[in-house]
């Protein structure tokens, strides 16, 4: 059991309005049912699905800084198989001091050719102990006189994250109740919500106040979390107004 | 003085691979602590319980890689509270990654392998006389020069074990009291995907285990009179061997000695392969009490069929099913429709399947990667294994069905596999259906029954219809269009939730009515030691809002 189904257990036991489904089976297994397996959540880090590259200009140097924001920091760098008209010069980090990115600096040898690449060989120390290692190759467009990088993306197709989006049941007072959207995804990510019934403060904020109607019957809050490009998640949750 | 050890795990029912342990080491003058671990949320309660106990070993069981981070994390908690007990890991997940827990972990002391009531006792005899502990079989530890491995230990006769460790009220299910049990460990097959099967080939010892029915009807006994448990749910990975006349001969021994013990109005619920599943035997079993069996039948497309060494057909899978429904025989099943080689044509295949039997609560997922399977060594050759040993992951070589996973795992997520999805409590209500026909016949009639099937049979088709939709999109669209995707998974999503809410209406509806179907009948409470003001549901507790108050007046 979650802490989300901790805390609408907990809210089943109050009066006036129901989570609708407490009560009704909920897999504590005792030969009614056999869950399947959810798909296992790989970590952003092992994936490298939020290792970040960002590029700057100056010249004939570019200024290359790459960085993770999962819930792991870069251990230990090593840069390969450069192409194209640039050099290395310089690896700096990963240290505490780069919080736990490095920098790179390249000096460009030939301003005629638009594109290089290198290969990035990092590991990464999970929060919580296991090591991982992940090769990344990156792409440096120098056209234009600018400088941008792009990373050979950890996952090409549409709907990458798998991260669950979770509804936390917040305080209620009558048919008033607080709901918050709650992910695991580290990236940028928008909330909307619908209601099968009554009324929502703000239908886009992560947290939302539901007045539920007085009709007694089942209804229904959804949350659907948009993680841009790497697609979205649902959750649900569901409240029963018992009869006057 | 008697010194403590405590075990740590999931107990959302009667946790066997836990009270297995307990009775092992209490035969051995320990005093076993159960120490529940269900969710994250009840890390300080488990934290601050296993202090204030002081116990000379603490066992945690880390079987499942879903929850294997906290479970595993646990560890560092407890030496940060000041508990110096020596802390050891067991269950399939840390068998098979004990080498990645040992390096990651400075905190946990040992690794118990494969099944550990033996291994266990040696290691609290161990310390509790200051000996060392490295080497025993059954054991990894840390040493000088590395990781010390104790050898793999034999596998005991399953006879030879204490029985399980029975402290409290067993659950109840509408005012029966229910138990767990195994007749045997491990399983005769070989599915590609199986943790099962990784486990027990692994180990030192035969890969199935079967106790002697004396042995099995003996516990039951004790069950049956000391806690009056009347609904035995087996929890052996596979109920039955590959041999119609070895099935008969051990099942009607069974029922031999149930009858001279006297354990009569009892019910049964077991699990098994389709190519087992035979009209004479199953008759059998049903006059044993036999009310529910889930089939394995995990895929009904050749290539799946074949990825997942099923060694199964696609007729296997058709007449275990009809066997069972011709035999009024209640049954679920789950399928495997994304394995690494699944094809557009092998979904639609298990779709027709789906379609075909409806009226039987199924569910659907992904084959999964666990820790030591074939399948995991099978992708990690290929290249393809994705993640870390916390959770493995692959893609389909098919980008169509991978694409077609992802946007039907994420439309489907709350029905599927959310413990109120409606998913698990269709399952649940046929479940409460059936444990009211065999022990309330009065209040189940074949009308009712039937409207329940009907309810099982429109969920299905619901299933199978947003799946054929996303089937049809990922063969017409591209499907490397994020935005067309996005669109499309969003409005799927919608659909599945408006539906849902429709079926858990109904669902919390027939719930009731089997309620006061029972009230009807029954002499309430006296059949049930439960003070609660309702009857407990088919798989448990949290039930205060069966009776909805009046709502507060705002």
């Amino acid at each position: 059991m979650g802490a989300t189904d901790k805390a609408r257990r907990a809210a089943a036991g109050m009066a006036g309005v129901a989570v609708a489904t407490a009560g009704l089976s909920n897999c504590d297994g005792t030969g009614a049912v056999d869950p399947p397996p959810p798909p296992l959540q790989c970590s952003d880090v092992s994936t490298g699905q939020n290792l970040f590259a960002q590029a700057a200009r100056d010249d004939s140097t570019v200024l290359v800084t790459i960085q993770n924001f999962a819930q792991g920091g870069m251990t230990a760098a090593s840069i390969t198989d450069t192409t194209g008209p640039v050099q290395l010069l310089l690896v700096n980090g990963p240290t505490p001091d780069t919080n736990r990115g490095i920098t790179l600096v390249f000096h460009v040898l030939d301003f005629q050719v638009p594109t290089a690449t290198f290969t990035l060989n990092a590991t990464f120390q999970i929060s919580d102990g296991p090591e991982c290692t992940i090769t990344r190759t990156f792409t440096l467009d120098l056209s234009g006189g600018g400088v941008t990088v792009t990373s050979d993306r950890a996952d090409p197709l549409p709907l990458g994250s798998r991260a669950p989006a979770v509804i936390a049941l917040g305080e209620r007072r009558g048919h008033r109740v607080e709901l918050e959207a709650t992910t695991s995804y580290a990236g940028r990510w928008q909330a909307s919500w619908t209601v099968s019934a009554g009324t929502l403060d703000d239908p886009t904020a992560r947290r939302v106040r539901w007045t539920l109607p007085d009709e007694p019957g089942v209804h229904q809050a959804e949350l659907l979390v948009d993680y841009g490009p790497d697609g979205l998640a649902v959750d649900t949750i569901m409240f029963e107004v018992g009869a006057a | 003085m008697v010194r403590r050890v405590a075990l740590v795990g999931a107990e959302l029912e009667e946790n066997l691979s836990l009270r297995y342990l307990a009775a092992s080491v209490a035969e051995d003058g320990f005093r076993p602590e159960l120490i529940p671990f269900n969710a994250a949320a009840d890390v300080e309660r488990v934290v601050a319980r296993i202090a204030a106990l002081d116990p000379l070993v603490v066992g945690i069981s880390v079987p499942f890689q879903t929850r294997a981070r906290e479970l595993v994390g646990l560890v560092g908690l407890l030496r940060a509270r000041g508990v110096r007990a020596h802390v050891t890991l067991g269950g399939h997940f840390a068998t098979f990654e004990y080498a990645n827990l040992l390096r990651d972990f400075p905190a946990v002391d040992s690794v118990v392998r494969h099944e550990g009531e033996l291994t266990l006792s040696d290691i609290c005899r161990r310390v509790r006389d200051e000996e060392p502990v490295a080497g025993i079989p059954g054991t990894v530890t840390r040493g000088a020069a590395g990781l010390v491995d104790g050898g793999r230990r034999p596998l005991p006769p399953l006879d030879d074990l204490p029985f399980p460790d029975r402290r409290g009220t067993p659950r109840e299910i509408l005012g029966i009291a229910s138990g767990p049990l195994v007749g045997s460990r491990g399983c005769y097959a070989d599915c590609s995907f199986c943790c099962i099967h990784a486990y027990h080939r692994n180990a030192d010892g035969p890969r199935y285990r079967t106790r002697s029915p004396e042995n099995i009807v003996a516990e039951m006994r004790e069950e049956y009179e000391r806690r009056g448990v009347r609904l035995f749910v087996f929890h052996d990975d596979n109920f039955l061997v590959p041999s119609l006349r070895r099935n008969l001969e051990r099942c009607r021994r069974l029922k031999k000695l149930l009858q001279e013990a006297g354990l009569d109005e009892i019910a049964l619920v077991i699990k098994c392969r389709p190519t087992d599943v035979h009209t004479e035997l199953f008759a059998l079993l049903r006059s044993m009490g036999l009310i529910r069996a889930y089939v394995g039948i995990e895929t009904n497309s050749d290539e799946g069929i074949v990825s997942l060494n099923r060694r199964v057909t696609p007729e296997d899978n058709r007449r275990a099913l009809t066997v069972l429904r011709d035999l009024g025989i209640y049954c679920s099943f789950n399928v495997l429709m994304f394995d690494p080689e699944a094809t557009l044509d092998g979904v639609r295949a298990n779709l027709g399947f789906m379609q075909r039997f409806a009226d039987v609560p199924f569910n659907f997922c992904r084959a999964e990667v666990y820790a030591g399977t074939p399948l995991k060594r099978i992708l990690e050759e290929q290249g393809r294994l994705r993640g870390d040993y916390w959770a493995w992951g692959y893609e389909m070589r098919d980008p169509r069905v991978e694409v077609l996973f992802r946007i039907v795992t994420t439309a489907f997520a709350g029905r599927n596999f959310k413990s109120d999805g409606i998913a698990n409590l269709t399952l649940g209500i046929r479940f409460d259906n059936e444990v009211m026909r065999r022990f309330y016949p009065d209040a189940w009639d074949p009308v009712w029954h039937e409207t329940l099937i009907d309810l099982t049979r429109r969920v299905g088709l619901d299933s199978v219809r947003g799946l054929e939709r996303s089937l049809a999109f990922v063969s017409a669209e591209d499907v490397r269009d994020g935005d067309t995707v996005k669109r499309f998974t969003m409005a799927l999503c919608r659909e599945v939730a408006r539906a849902d809410l429709e079926f858990v209406t109904e669902c919390k509806a027939f719930r009731g009515e089997i309620v006061r179907r029972i009230r009807s009948v029954a002499d309430w409470p006296v059949l049930s030691r439960d003070t609660a003001p309702a009857l407990a549901s088919s798989v448990g507790m949290g039930v205060s809002t069966e009776i909805l108050p009046v709502p507060i007046q705002i």
